[in-house]
């Protein structure tokens, strides 16, 4: 059960499948790491080996597989270092030592809550055992095992972009639809989470819809993007980017977490880089006056959205009223998820060399 | 009337869902389809294609993620019957005709009876039974773990049993197993009767079980209308399993309530009752606690404790100590090693076809 010895050495390393190893872990080469060390200082991405204390909101890891696994207070977990920004749920920060932590997501970050939702329980408390480092003990980082954009990246496919008005505002939803029609079409989907925290849900989601391909910044190196520089966003954006390229999605689809408020969003949308890498975004908004100010926003940045979805598209009234304010298609998420957005997009993009229509193969013959 | 068969092309189990309940299958062995003219069994693979969203939205993969399930998806779920009286009752259709996923963890059957709370069944529509190269339906009894092989000493055994869903058994067995792996001893689980739903499955793993089956192992999706000597023999063949890794403590869950037949065919069996040590009953009354205990004394069963929902009230606490002169235990107690104190040198292990002992025989 325990990995650890005294002597920082990972002695039951080897066979450590009872030690929880978080979705955020998933790059990781688990035979790399040797030893857990104390007294240093965490940085963000850093790997730490924890004990759980208490059980607080996160009652489960989610583990590389995507199986949540249940937590009992004493289990050992490997989780990432981040900071988090969930108005939903938690505000946190890389603490500045190994003293007892919060697992601020069920994907495995490791932070100090300094802000929660009134909807939310306290975190899960954990206590760090160490800092994960290689044979020469130089400390692990998620960013090690990161992808790198390949050197030569053909031109790349049609790339569409989802943000939204706040977290909860039907943006995966709408990302998850829009991946189905697409692969319904019979395009190769390549789907990619540009900015957020580290957690399985939206990329699961996004295969079971059918991309073939689905990555995020933990794939860029990042466990979460809190906090990080213009520079390091357009990095993950680009390499996320260039690689679903490279594996030949016919199309590609992005998330962008959170809302147009939250600092990584709009430094990202309002930047020239992301203009040359992305040619179409759809606005997903919770309810009227969030969409008329998110599009408004957009506007003001000059971007102007394909269509706008989101939770709002349930009612009617709503539906209607804002199609004729803003004159921008609402698209309900049945609509997305049909192979004939296929038709719309191609009005959006007249003289867009879309891939061949090859229809959902047969099973039997 | 011959049977329709056409060939799985190529690469065809990347583009499908495979649910739970195929845990166990070699798919490899996968060659052909039966479309047409072929009836259906328990435990039989079926490809399906998913109609309309109904009750489960979700399906357990056969590695525990649970999936988005969508309009139009291939999935490959497994025929049995089910009886739930939270959820639904099911049945193995006569025919490979429209059915209904009874379970998330893939089992299709034509849904006969739900929970008022249930909605209508996702609808599921077959394409095939899924066949070996020689064209016999794959079942997923042909991938049952093979028995254990015999022993004559075991460790103690507890059985969690309950009087009804949703009153805390998975957790409470859970808490137990968590409780004495704390204590270093090693935990064998498993749960013998049900469907082969996941849950139980891979709690037992996370709570840090050394040796986990269930019914999938035995190569059956769920126990229910089965004959009892059917039953004996899934509980034969996993406990054997356990025992043969050799672990401390063998923690059993028993799914449904004592009057569901399979519970009832376990409690009355020899085999059974000479290998339990004791019985966790869990409820979430103190008249439910009350009745059980009762009924198990009767089939000569040694109670250990009460668990479960009960034991957040501590007036309803209260009430079935009293009724019943037993502990009533929280799940902090478990994770804190209630049960370690039940934990007394076992008796001998008791073969399969064990004769009926007199009741209290037991040492």
């Amino acid at each position: 059960m325990i990995a650890y010895e005294e002597n920082n050495t990972l002695s039951l390393w080897k066979n450590h499948e009872k030690v929880k190893a978080a979705f955020t872990t998933r790059r990781v080469d688990f035979t790399e790491c040797c030893f857990c060390k104390k007294g240093r200082k965490p940085a963000n991405g850093d790997l730490v080996l924890a004990r759980v204390r208490k059980i607080g909101q996160h009652h489960r890891i989610e583990l590389a597989n995507g199986r949540k696994s249940a937590l009992f207070p004493g289990d050992e977990i490997v989780v990432a270092y981040g900071n988090r920004y969930a108005p939903d749920q938690f505000g946190a920060m890389v603490p500045e030592d190994l003293s007892p932590c919060h697992l601020v997501a069920a994907g495995g970050i490791a932070s100090r809550m300094f802000t929660r939702n009134n909807k939310m329980k306290m975190p899960t408390l954990i206590e760090p055992i160490g800092i994960l480092t290689d044979s020469a003990g130089v400390t692990i980082n998620v960013g090690k095992y990161a992808m790198r954009k390949p050197a030569s990246v053909p031109e790349r496919p049609l790339t569409l972009a989802v943000a939204g008005t706040s977290m909860n505002a039907g943006k995966t939803t709408t990302v998850a639809s829009l991946i189905r029609g697409l692969s319904r079409y019979g395009l190769k989907v390549g789907a990619a989470k540009v900015t957020g925290t580290g957690a399985g849900g939206d990329l699961w989601f996004m295969k079971d819809c059918g991309a073939a391909l689905a990555l995020d910044f933990v794939d860029a190196g990042y466990p979460a993007t809190y906090l990080l520089s213009k520079n390091e966003l357009i990095k993950i954006l680009d390499t996320l980017i260039s690689c679903l390229t490279v594996a030949g999605a016919d199309v590609i689809v992005l998330e962008i977490a959170d809302g147009l408020y939250e600092e990584e969003t709009a430094t990202l949308l309002s930047s020239s880089r992301y203009r040359s890498l992305v040619d179409g975004i759809m606005f997903a908004s919770s309810g009227a006056m969030a969409a008329r100010g998110g599009v408004q926003w957009l506007r003001k940045n000059n971007i102007e959205p394909l269509a706008i979805s989101g939770v709002f598209t349930q009612s009617p009234p709503v539906v209607a009223i804002l199609e004729k304010q803003l004159k921008i298609p609402v698209l309900r998420r049945e609509e997305l998820a049909d192979p004939a957005i296929m038709t719309y997009l191609a009005l959006c993009f007249p003289g867009h060399d879309f891939a061949q229509n090859t229809p959902q193969t047969a099973i039997a013959h | 009337m011959t049977t329709t068969i056409k060939t799985l092309e190529k690469g065809w189990a990347d583009a499908v869902k495979k649910t739970y309940a195929t845990r166990r299958v070699q798919w490899n062995r996968a060659a052909l389809l039966a479309t047409d003219q072929v009836k259906p069994n328990p435990g039989d693979l079926v490809l399906c294609t998913v109609d309309e969203l109904g009750q489960h939205t979700c399906l357990e993969l056969m590695d525990g993620r649970r999936a988005h399930l969508l309009y139009r998806d291939r999935i490959v779920a497994v025929y049995g019957n089910r009886c739930s009286v939270n959820e639904f009752e099911a049945l193995v259709p006569e025919r490979l005709e429209s059915c209904h996923l009874a379970a998330s963890c893939g089992i299709a059957a034509r849904v006969t009876g739900r929970h008022l709370r249930m909605r209508p069944p996702t609808t599921l529509t077959p394409l095939g039974l899924i066949c070996d190269s020689c064209g016999t339906p794959l079942n997923i009894s042909r991938f049952a773990l093979a028995p254990g092989k015999s022993v004559c000493s075991r460790p103690s055994i507890i059985a969690v049993m309950g009087t009804s869903m949703h009153t805390g058994k998975n957790m409470t067995t859970a808490s137990i197993i968590k409780g004495f792996v704390n204590a270093g001893i090693s935990v064998g689980a498993a749960k013998i009767t049900g469907s082969g739903t996941g849950r139980n499955y891979w709690l037992f793993q996370d709570a840090g079980a050394d040796a986990v089956c269930d019914l999938i192992d035995a190569g059956v999706v769920s126990t229910h209308g089965m004959e009892p000597e059917k039953i004996e023999k899934i509980f034969y063949d996993l406990l054997t399993h356990l025992l043969s890794a050799d672990v401390g403590v063998i923690v059993l869950e028993i799914a449904g309530n004592l009057y569901q037949s399979e519970v009832n065919s376990l409690c009355t069996s020899a085999t059974f009752q000479q290998n339990i040590d004791g019985v966790v009953f869990v409820t979430g009354d103190a008249m439910g606690a009350a009745q059980g205990v009762m009924e198990l004394h009767q089939h000569g069963f040694n109670v250990h404790a009460l668990g479960g929902k009960l034991a957040c009230s501590p007036l309803a606490a209260l009430e079935a100590e009293k009724a019943t002169g037993l502990r009533v235990f929280s799940r902090d107690d478990f994770l804190n090693g209630a049960l370690l104190p039940c934990l007394t040198r076992p008796p001998m292990f008791s073969e399969y076809g064990a004769q009926q002992a007199p009741v209290g025989a037991q040492s």
